[in-house]
């Protein structure tokens, strides 16, 4: 897995950078107001919605009071996430998962996607180490 | 520029060729159909051959701002770094700002502030397609394909076809004209620059024409003249590199006091990027109510 995620990453970087860069706007609303920190939620793959016009994480939390909660986490559009190399099997249902969002400011468990690391230690996206 | 005669359809100078082994009957059909045929649809007149046709085969994107104009816009509510990709550059000759008369100057101010406010009612979060002129102002790939009788824009985004009439043919007359989304394009070969002008214009409201999620719009008697040709210059990657330069003059005699002239820039993608579906309505999670958009969570409510 490790090695398939650096395949990818290096195939964005030589191959698409360019495209990347320059397809990266995403025309369609985002979920917009979303908080300026990073949330980090830890849980269990539901379902990728990889269809357009954005694609959707939906991923299953337990919170505190030991209640499941799904998450809806907005991700980029299937098109260009195709163009950086990820595919419909980046989320696989039933991966543990842990993900760092900009969440939505109605504390709704909404949010816009910024990294995912997976148990084995891969990531995807710009993970930040807290 | 070779050219080559061909018929559009078995009318006119052809038909008595034509009509050589028809059937009484299928004939009958053939001139029924004719009461029904478009103005513009007259037999063409001489077409460019294929080897005299420019080569614009490949993907294409345009870079940077996608608003038309880059003076007013901002980022949620914060001017955009003039500096920055979002704001593009001008380029000599052109303007950013419509030339407004003073009342769509004020039509596009109560807009801006709607837009700010997250209200503009912009047709894509809808998943409307964008139409004319708007499909030269994504970011997608797009690719060109060039026909002696015609010109096909195909734009991933939103699945936008528009096809540019090389033919010969003439504009449906305004009074019949039917306005659409895309418009009507009649175009010409001047050399390997494609000319043409596109009537028939609105945008999703039938009132106006919605030309980016800034707020921009221009009246339903908006027409444009588009220039497109093939060059190359150094890009903000510092190369030489291919490029489409469209540069649109768009005139409305109701909004504007004078021709906006903008220019918009394709550049070559990487060999073998693929123009893929966009299917909008597949899986949007964006509910437009009082011209703000909310959002759908997992159990389909709005977030607000």
């Amino acid at each position: 897995m490790k090695a398939t995620i650096k395949t990818v990453v290096a195939s964005m970087i030589v191959v698409g950078s360019l495209l990347i860069a320059h397809l990266a706007t995403a025309h369609h609303s985002t979920i917009g107001q979303i908080a300026e920190e990073t949330t980090q939620i830890s849980g269990t793959i539901k379902e990728f919605q990889f269809k357009n016009p954005h694609s959707w994480i939906q991923v299953n939390v337990t919170d505190d009071k030991g209640e499941v909660v799904e998450w809806s986490v907005e991700w980029g559009n299937p098109n260009n996430l195709i163009r950086q190399g990820y595919n419909p099997s980046t989320f696989k249902a039933g991966a543990q998962v842990t993900m760092q969002l900009r969440q939505h400011v109605s504390n709704a468990p909404l949010g816009e996607f910024m990294a995912a690391r997976f148990a084995d230690g891969t990531t995807v996206g710009n993970w930040v180490d807290k | 520029m070779t050219t080559t005669k061909i018929y559009r359809h078995m009318l006119g100078a052809g038909i008595s060729t034509a009509a050589k082994g028809l059937s009484a009957f299928s004939l009958g059909v053939l001139l029924a159909a004719s009461a029904f045929t478009p103005h513009s649809f007259v037999y063409a007149a001489e077409l460019p051959s294929y080897a005299s046709l420019p080569d614009w085969s490949g993907t294409w994107a345009s870079r940077g701002g996608t608003v038309f104009d880059r003076v007013s816009w901002t980022l949620n509510g914060v001017p955009a770094d003039a500096t920055s990709p979002q704001s593009g550059v001008d380029t000599a000759g052109t303007r950013a700002h419509p030339p407004y008369t003073p009342e769509w100057e004020a039509i596009y101010q109560e807009n801006l502030v709607l837009r700010d406010q997250g209200r503009f009612p912009d047709p894509l979060t809808s998943c409307i397609a964008h139409g004319f002129p708007r499909i030269f102002n994504v970011n997608w790939p797009v690719e060109f394909v060039v026909r002696p009788e015609a010109v096909w824009v195909l734009a991933e985004h939103t699945r936008s076809t528009m096809r540019i009439y090389t033919d010969g043919s003439s504009h449906t007359p305004p009074d019949i004209i039917w306005h659409n989304l895309i418009g009507e394009s009649i175009g010409h070969w001047e050399g390997d620059t494609l000319v043409f002008t596109t009537t028939g214009i609105k945008g999703w409201s039938d009132k106006d024409s919605i030309l980016d999620r800034s707020g921009l719009v221009l009246s339903e008697q908006a027409h444009a003249t588009t220039r497109i040709h093939r060059t190359s210059e150094m890009s903000d990657q510092g190369k030489m590199e291919d490029l489409l330069l469209v540069e649109l003059t768009l005139e409305d005699p109701k909004a504007l006091t004078q021709p906006w002239v903008v220019e918009k820039r394709f550049w070559k993608l990487p060999a073998g990027t693929r123009v893929m579906d966009y299917e909008c309505n597949e899986n949007n999670r964006v509910k437009v109510e009082d011209g703000r958009s909310l959002f759908l969570d997992a159990e389909g409510e709005t977030v607000k």
